[in-house]
């Protein structure tokens, strides 16, 4: 029956439309290293880079979780040394049930919040918004973000093992901004920098930057 | 010279990390998280006008020894307080060669020697 239930969990992480990282050798996650990212020397014998997505959440769809090792160029692994990240690695996809959003907790810096309304206010203004406004937008704004990443609507974000071990994964969450008063029929499309945490925890390093269209 | 938290600062130097994410010396960036890991600010950088048809941006880690001040953003440190990650121990200040915390203690015993 276990052997039968290993099965059935790891065929959840392929067919889910969600996926957690899990590392069930692992009790570490970006949680217990913030102070200085995730040091390689103390999580041995675990990956550092492993341990920044361990217990995280991700969209299964490509572009949109860690990439997978390409075992196609080694041809020397077998079956069982082929890790999810890399040969060897304990990294497993469990299926996850699509997050609500009740379930998702933003992080947004107060200072990082003031200083997008003075250094990118000729934005929010051309949005036809006023200074009464601002806390309004930035609730609407958490409310479109966490919509947006249970949706699956973001990509990940610039990928290095280096900054990744200091600072986590990054994403992109796609989010439009309504233009209001003179602006009304409007709409702005942007993104939303963030670090996944794990548990659905989403800390926000860039309130907003424009999208490429 | 004191850099922190959304201070705007110059590159000084070429390095090819830096290079891989298109920064090169003269850059012109904003001190995007609080603190300082592994002897580095992580920096964003705009490239385009404040136009915002064409502002994008990226965000990378560069050595505090590459980073001259540009512009003090004028945080306070109750304020950096507020948003490094845990406490008040972080790592998040660079003044006269010396990494220090908001409590002033200083992380490297000879001015301008961060692994001191």
């Amino acid at each position: 029956m276990n052997i039968l239930k290993g099965y059935e969990e790891q065929l959840s992480g392929i067919f889910s439309d969600w996926i957690k990282v899990q590392d069930f050798k692992n009790p570490l996650t970006l949680d217990n290293f913030s102070k200085n990212g995730v040091p390689a020397e103390m999580v041995k014998p675990h990956c550092a880079v492993c341990t920044t997505v361990n217990q995280c959440w991700f969209k299964n769809e490509e572009n949109k979780k860690p990439k997978e090792m390409d075992y196609d160029s080694y041809s020397k692994f077998n079956r069982k040394q082929k890790g999810l990240y890399h040969p060897y690695c304990h990294c497993q996809k469990r299926g996850l049930n699509p997050p609500k959003e009740e379930d998702i907790k933003i992080v947004l810096d107060k200072n990082k919040e003031n200083y997008f309304f003075n250094s990118k206010g000729n934005w929010f203004y051309s949005w036809g918004y006023k200074d009464k406004d601002k806390n309004d937008f930035i609730k609407t704004l958490k409310e479109k973000i966490i919509k947006a990443y249970v949706r699956g609507n973001y990509i990940n974000g610039k990928y290095d093992f280096e900054e990744q071990k200091k600072y986590g994964f990054r994403i992109n969450i796609f989010v439009t901004i309504d233009g209001v008063n003179e602006n009304k029929g409007h709409f702005y499309d942007m993104k939303s920098g963030f670090i996944v945490y794990p548990n659905g925890r989403l800390k926000n390093t860039t309130p907003l930057i424009r999208r490429e269209k | 010279m004191r850099i922190k938290y959304l201070d705007k600062v110059r590159v000084l130097k070429d390095n090819e990390n830096y290079k891989k994410s298109n920064v090169f010396a003269g850059d012109v960036g904003v001190v995007w998280l609080p603190e300082i890991r592994d002897n580095t600010f992580y920096v964003m950088f705009e490239n385009g006008e404040q136009d915002f048809d064409k502002l994008d941006c990226v965000e990378t880690c560069i050595k505090i020894e590459d980073l001259e001040l540009v512009e003090d953003y004028g945080l306070t440190n109750e304020q950096i307080a507020e948003s490094l990650p845990s406490d008040e121990l972080w790592w998040c200040v660079v003044e006269d060669g010396f990494i220090k915390n908001i409590k002033g203690e200083k992380k490297n015993k000879i001015p301008f020697d961060y692994d001191s």
